[in-house]
């Protein structure tokens, strides 16, 4: 009678570790994103990434609406969780607030203010690496939440091609 | 007792000798098995003091062979024609006095067996380099020799209706609980097989054949070892034919200890220890942690780590589970491969093609180098535990936990360690449980080698 039980029973666990798991993605199929780039265009948001081609950019009303678009326009799977640096530009820093609890980006994802030109994103991915700093996203909800004091955000500026951080 | 009858048994087999002696007036016959014997004793030490005993009737002659006429130092009466054969295949001389129900048995055994050599699966830098050999009287020698106590115990039994093997029991009264040996008794009377040829047909007619992969019986081929077991409280078994002695109960923390352990000073040993125990973990959980994050967590890897495993995985056709068990597979093919090689090609073989085959598959981008590396990684881990036979039910459970990750993520790898936990847990040897002494609250001398107090003993005062 054991023998009987177990058949069903395995097949019962199979279907559950198929049903109760979230579907695979190979690591192979995954675009990493390292720098996005948030900008404002009248009341939709649009963001760029540096995944891709430039023709990668997402619009939506909301910041996740907006990253739902760059997923599904990108020539692949991104992978946002990878995300270290979010550019925030001036006219979409209302923006922030929804950064900071989006479940899409990760909490630890370093924000900075954007000024002067658009910079080359992979570029601007390097130059963050070696000299980045400042508030995370986290911070930025800690704020929301009542903490006191305010994140010190960092202000990348861009000149002609030439990148300077200050602040942070 | 009649020569024909015991002519009877063995019927004319190619081995088989016997010789007419007469003696005292009377016409004996002798036999003996040819190569289990030495010719040269029956000869000097059998046949020729029969040949010097005074006249006399049979049972005469035969009462003076047994009581010193004949010089051997071992004589052993059969009564029955059975009991003769017995003593026959264990390398006596058994002469048959016409008229006497008995027949006097004389051990004349060849002295033609392989000789103590070092331990070939189980070296240590330091400490005793002499290894079980065929002969069990060979063994019992050994651990007398690092036993000198009077106290250890050496039961002797056949088992196998076919191949009338010689089994000892090895314990040592005062140490080994006694329900433990009566416990190993009972289980070997109950046995009714017909042969005892191999090591894991011992363990599973011993202990039972049960539906595992983990070994339930500890087998070593250093005497050391084998007498540190039976200190320990631990029963041995030694099988004739087989150069292992064989303990029991067996636990994981006596599976992971090593002889080496005792060879250093017990820093040094319990650093090892806690390393060995690390490599069996890697061992058993990398392929499937790999096979898991990279396939549903990949936000659980460092982003430098991902990248690397993500650009390594360009152009790879398969999916990370198939390259992982693939992999697995391949390795196991590997090392099967090694073990029927000859010797002196083996070794050359396994690393070239290790080498080759694996450096061409990651350049054909047939595999990743994370995958190889992680497979590779978990392989060489298993290497490190002790107990082969342990390291073999790992890489069993290996193959189930990367498939289980590569079905359902960390929730399937949870899922087997869970199931393996269990399996574990319901597992026992003769009355101890199998996790011990995890099992029991204080568990530190798993980890920790304790330092030998003044009874030489670990732990003691």
């Amino acid at each position: 009678m054991k023998k009987y039980w177990a058949v069903p029973a395995v097949l019962a666990l199979f279907a559950a570790l198929r049903l109760l798991t979230p579907a695979a993605t190979d690591a192979a199929e995954l675009l990493p994103v390292t720098v996005l780039r948030v900008s404002a265009a009248g009341d939709a948001v649009e963001v760029l990434c540096d995944a891709g081609d430039d023709a990668c950019t997402g619009r939506g009303e909301t910041l996740d609406a907006a990253l739902d678009d760059l997923c599904t326009s990108a020539p692949g799977t991104l992978f946002l969780q990878t995300a270290e640096h979010i550019l925030i530009t001036p006219g979409a820093r209302r923006v922030l607030p929804q950064a900071a609890v989006s479940r899409k980006l990760r909490p630890a994802a370093r924000v900075y203010y954007l000024q002067g030109g658009t910079p080359n994103l992979e570029q601007a991915g390097e130059f963050l690496r070696a000299h980045g700093g400042g508030a995370r996203l986290t911070d930025v909800r800690a704020q929301l939440l009542g903490a006191e004091g305010a994140p010190e955000i960092a202000t990348l500026v861009c000149t002609q091609g030439r990148l300077a951080l200050y602040g942070g | 007792m009649r020569a024909e009858d015991i002519r009877a048994i063995f019927q004319n087999a190619g081995d088989f000798e016997e010789r007419t002696v007469r003696a005292g007036g009377q016409t004996l016959t002798a036999f003996f098995i040819d190569g289990l014997t030495s010719g040269g004793d029956i000869a000097e030490y059998v046949v020729r003091p029969l040949t010097e005993l005074a006249p006399g009737s049979a049972a005469e002659l035969y009462a003076r062979a047994r009581d010193g006429g004949v010089w051997c130092a071992s004589v052993s009466e059969a009564d029955t024609p059975d009991a003769a054969a017995q003593k026959l295949v264990n390398g006596f001389c058994v002469v048959v006095f016409p008229g006497v129900e008995t027949a006097l048995c004389f051990e004349t055994k060849t002295g033609e067996k392989r000789g103590v050599s070092a331990p070939e699966s189980e070296n240590t830098v330091k400490g005793a380099k002499d290894a079980f050999t065929e002969t069990v009287r060979t063994n019992t020698s050994l651990i007398r020799r690092h036993l000198r106590t009077p106290r250890l115990r050496l039961e002797e039994s056949v088992l196998g209706t076919r191949t009338l093997t010689n089994v000892t029991l090895c314990y040592v009264d005062g140490v080994t609980p006694p329900e433990r040996v009566e416990r190993m008794r009972a289980r070997l009377g109950e046995l009714q097989l017909e042969a005892l040829l191999s090591p894991a047909s011992v363990e599973e007619s011993v202990t039972g054949a049960r539906r595992t992969a983990f070994p339930m019986m500890q087998y070593t081929e250093r005497t050391d070892k084998f007498c540190e077991g039976l200190l320990a409280g631990q029963v041995g078994l030694l099988v004739d034919g087989l150069p292992e002695g064989f303990l029991a109960p067996v636990s994981l923390g006596r599976l992971m200890q090593s002889p080496e352990d005792r060879a250093v000073d017990h820093v040094s040993a319990t650093c090892v220890r806690v390393l060995r125990y690390f490599a069996g973990l890697a061992s058993l959980l990398l392929p499937g942690l790999y096979a898991a994050m990279a396939m549903y967590h990949q936000g659980m890897i460092p982003t430098k780590l991902l990248e690397a495993i993500i650009e390594s995985k360009q152009n790879v056709p398969f999916p990370t589970i198939l390259e992982v068990l693939g992999l697995l597979a391949a390795f196991e093919i590997l090392q099967e491969a090694g073990l029927h090689l000859p010797q002196a090609i083996g070794t050359a073989v396994s690393i070239i093609g290790g080498l080759v085959v694996g450096t061409a598959a990651v350049d054909a981008k047939l595999v990743s180098p994370a995958a190889l590396i992680v497979t590779a990684s978990a392989g060489i881990c298993g290497f490190a535990l002790p107990s082969r036979d342990l390291s073999d039910a790992l890489r069993i459970w290996r193959f189930v936990l990367a498939a289980l990750g590569g079905l359902a993520g960390l929730f399937g790898v949870t899922v087997g360690v869970l199931a393996l936990l269990l399996h574990l847990s319901g597992l026992s040897s003769l009355g101890e449980a199998y996790l011990a002494p995890f099992s029991a609250v204080r568990a530190g001398g798993a980890f920790v080698r304790r330092r030998y107090g003044r009874r030489g003993r670990e732990g003691s005062a």
